[in-house]
């Protein structure tokens, strides 16, 4: 077990080199920098500020640069937020993003499971075909939609919840935001899992049980445990990208997360941010695939063997 | 049967873990936090300040937040008007070109120190200084060798400015301008905290860190989140100013800031989603502010090469616009129609020159348009030997810019030019603007750093590589200036100044479309909010209601 891991890891180092230095070069061949804003800058003083930021060095020796700096984990400066670096930036917004995100996780979690689940096993009643429809609409139905349409019910119209803003993670402003984090997550999941129960059901072995006459509950439960292996696959990517903030849920509801530099940065060519968050998810998107790798082996003994 | 209880403990486990958090807040403010006494003023601004360091600021909501933070020698007041700040008054020498400033003696510093002559020239030597890298240092090149000390060639001790004592200062310019006084209450013109910055290595802004010497202090500044600025007890008119603090949120979503403004969780926000405008003026009503703003919208000609060489050419483009369309149909009427190139409402200047066609009716433009295009040799569908004209517009990715630059083209279809357009990402845009490949036509907005004339016609000035962006180049505007900036006689200045206006819209080589307009929201709760040109407005100046 410890030798997969290992080997797993070791094997992230150079998939971390590679994405780091694809999306240093790529982000470069965007026109324009960091000093390209609505008032031009005078000639001379735009030259002065590339020397200042080394900027003006070749492409080769600034890639260097960075990834020494990166090595001793410095994201270096910000350079629209230029009072702050990028590790202090990230220093405030992660925890922000992984509070959200994870809410938003667990949640989807305990709830689509259970919804999937007993759809999967009254397809035909009433529920299942309520939580079908459910299902669809946050399926199809966009954060950017759902987000506007909550905040005018629930904060201009019943004054029950504020519309935006952080206020140090008060819980009455986490509620809204984290719902529209979760709404999709959680019908992918009752989706997924009322998918695979069905399959999982239908199987040989599980007529073979039933044939042996075990109670229903008895047989259910081994389905579940088959059910949940494409969903832990899912959420292994999932988490990734749910952790490292939403750009539409924190933009609208004014949170201070990692969401919010997406794409800001790479508009504004701040390329430290930029590279900044292709690192972090790219650790995310490996570290949560690994952990989900090991929870599958876990559930499932075929997967343990190999 | 199913395992729900099971999986819904670590559920409620998980929100009774983020509930304690939650009293915390209350005191942070919420939208019920009027129950405690102090008086809070919550500013939407649509983004973050890119750096508190004076000399590394350059947008608008920079110069919002360091006029809060830092005092000049001059201060601008709530209706936009120059107003004594750290000088209490000041005398100018017959050439104009030695300015004597007596500083108050009760200015005081954040942490008590008293402010000095010595802080302004410590300042401004650091904002011409290369190694300081200020992107807006050259809008004080007006200084004595300033230019020179930005680019190496001197050192930061010439400059022009000079601490005779504690309390005098002396500034002498290169030419004897008239609106030196304005440009000392630009951002970048702010006195800094010596000892404080040489004590940490220039990373002074920081709260706890920062020392500043205007009416508030940086309390907190958590990046898109919140900036919280307090009242500066060692400023001097500390007691006649009715805010205790004031918070900065950004918010970049224009439509979800109307709903935070209008369920109260904001008193105020300097922008309105303009997709929205109908229902913006039918809920906000009176709390809606629409004023005149000194920023101007343009499409520049790419004078340089043909066919936008040609006067001609330009002339019959903009005869073509219909400029009330734009600024009423495309941007619900968020802009005024542009017919000059500087926006009215400059004390100094009074009315601007205006685009003589302007009280033609439709029909006469448009046949003056054909004429003057069948001049040039062009002419509809290609007939005999005119060639049909291709104009491109580059433009900024935006619902406005393209609305615009699309109804632009089909104005121009009726005269027969073929247009069309490119759209790219902002930074795309401004890069392209900088580096200037030949072109035919691109947007381009321009607001005054400080209320003068010469601030908006020195964009089409020939030495004026940086900014002007047409290319455009004629002796005889940049004859005239050269006068006005020499000349020292305000109403000689002015007289030429228009001249050299009536030349640029004559020849045309940006094409004025639209005036901005500042648009706000604006809480009743707010006392001594005023509107105006600059749409500056100063905390100083401003109450709020519990």
């Amino acid at each position: 077990m410890m030798s997969v891991i290992l080997r797993r890891l070791m094997a992230a180092i150079p998939t971390l080199f590679v994405i780091a230095a694809l999306s240093f070069f790529l982000m470069r061949l965007a026109p324009g920098g960091p000093f390209d804003t609505e008032r031009p800058l005078d000639p001379a003083i735009a030259a002065n500020l590339r020397r200042i930021y080394k900027l003006d060095l070749p492409l080769w020796q600034q890639f260097l640069l960075y990834m020494s700096s990166l090595l001793q984990g410095d994201f270096g400066p910000s350079l629209h937020w230029r009072d702050f670096s990028v590790n202090e930036l990230f220093a405030r917004a992660l925890p922000v993003s992984l509070r959200l995100g994870g809410a938003a996780l667990v949640i989807a979690f305990c709830l689509g499971v259970p919804i999937g689940y007993r759809a999967a096993l009254a397809p035909r009643g009433f529920p299942a075909r309520l939580a079908g429809l459910i299902i669809l609409g946050a399926l199809i139905v966009p954060p950017f939609v759902v987000a506007p349409l909550l905040q005018l019910l629930f904060g201009l119209d019943l004054h029950l919840l504020p519309i935006g803003g952080w206020e140090d993670g008060a819980f009455s402003h986490q509620i809204l935001p984290v719902t529209v984090l979760c709404l999709p997550l959680l019908a992918a999941i009752a989706n997924l899992t009322r998918a695979s129960m069905r399959d999982a059901l239908a199987e040989p072995h599980m007529r073979t049980l039933r044939a042996f006459g075990l109670p229903a509950r008895v047989i259910e439960t081994h389905a579940l445990r088959a059910a949940l292996l494409p969903v832990i696959a899912y959420l292994g990517l999932a988490t990734a990208n749910v952790l490292t903030g939403s750009m539409v849920v924190e933009t609208i509801f004014g949170l201070p997360g990692m969401g919010r530099y997406f794409v800001d940065a790479a508009l504004g060519r701040d390329y430290p941010i930029v590279m900044g968050t292709v690192i972090i998810v790219a650790l995310m998107v490996i570290g949560f695939n690994l952990i989900a790798d090991l929870l599958l082996a876990w559930l499932d003994p075929r997967i343990r063997r190999e | 049967m199913v395992p729900v209880p099971n999986l819904l403990a670590p559920l409620l486990a998980i929100l009774l873990a983020f509930a304690p958090s939650s009293s915390k807040a209350d005191d942070a403010g919420t939208a019920s936090a009027g129950l405690s006494a102090e008086r809070i003023w919550r500013r939407g601004e649509p983004g973050d300040p890119g750096s508190l360091d004076p000399h590394k600021a350059t947008t608008v909501i920079e110069s919002h937040i360091l006029t809060e933070l830092y005092e000049g020698l001059v201060i601008l007041d709530a209706r936009g008007r120059i107003q004594p700040g750290v000088a209490k008054s000041w005398s100018i020498s017959e050439d104009g070109r030695l300015y004597r400033f007596q500083l108050r003696e009760d200015a005081r510093w954040s942490n008590g120190d008293p402010v000095t002559a010595q802080d302004f020239v410590y300042a401004f030597r650091r904002l011409m200084d290369p190694a300081t890298g200020a992107p807006y240092a050259n809008i004080l090149y007006t200084l004595k060798n300033a230019e020179k000390v930005n680019k190496g060639l001197l050192p930061p001790e010439s400059l022009g400015i000079t601490a005779i004592t504690d309390h005098v200062l002396e500034i002498t310019l290169e030419e004897p301008v008239p609106y030196l006084i304005a440009q000392l209450a630009h951002l970048t013109a702010k006195p800094l905290h010596r000892h404080s910055i040489e004590a940490t290595h220039g990373d002074f802004v920081h709260p706890g860190r920062i020392v500043t010497n205007g009416p508030f202090m940086l309390a907190d500044f958590n990046p898109n989140d919140r900036l919280v600025l307090v009242k500066n007890p060692h400023h001097y008119d500390a007691a006649a100013i009715g805010l205790d603090k004031e918070i900065f949120i950004p918010l970049e979503d224009r439509s979800a800031a109307l709903r935070r403004f209008l369920s109260g969780e904001i008193d105020s926000y300097s922008d309105v989603p303009v997709d929205q405008i109908a229902f913006v003026r039918k809920i906000a009503g009176e709390r809606f502010k629409l004023s005149p703003n000194l920023g101007t919208y343009v499409y520049a000609f790419d004078t340089r090469h043909p066919p936008f060489d040609d006067a001609r050419v330009r002339t019959a483009l903009s005869l073509a616009i219909d400029r009330e369309f734009l600024a009423e149909r495309i941007w619900g009427g968020t802009m005024e129609p542009g017919y000059s190139f500087v926006p009215p409402g400059i004390e100094s200047y009074g009315p601007p020159a205006e685009l003589t066609f302007r009280n033609m009716t439709p029909f006469e433009r448009e046949d003056r348009a054909r004429a003057l295009l069948a001049e040039a040799g062009y002419g509809p569908g290609g007939q005999g030997p005119r060639k049909v004209l291709k104009a491109e517009i580059r433009f900024n990715i935006s619902e406005n810019h393209r609305a615009t630059a699309i109804a632009v083209a089909d104005m121009w279809k009726r005269i027969g030019v073929e247009t069309s357009l490119v759209a790219t990402d902002v930074t795309s845009h401004y890069a392209f603007m900088r580096e200037r490949p030949p072109y035919s036509l691109l947007r381009y907005g321009w607001f005054a750093d400080f209320p003068d004339a010469q601030n908006f016609l020195f964009l089409a000035e020939s030495g004026n590589k940086g900014l002007n962006i047409s290319g455009f180049s004629n002796s005889a505007y940049d004859a005239l200036m050269h006068d006005a900036a020499g000349e020292a006689d305000a109403t000689k200045r002015t007289a030429l100044l228009h001249q050299a206006e009536m030349l640029l819209l004559q020849e045309g080589p940006y094409l004025p479309l639209m005036i901005f307009k500042a648009k706000n929201l604006v809480s009743p709760k707010l006392h001594g909010w005023h509107e105006n040109a600059l749409d500056t407005h100063p905390g100083r100046f401003i109450s709020i209601d519990p």
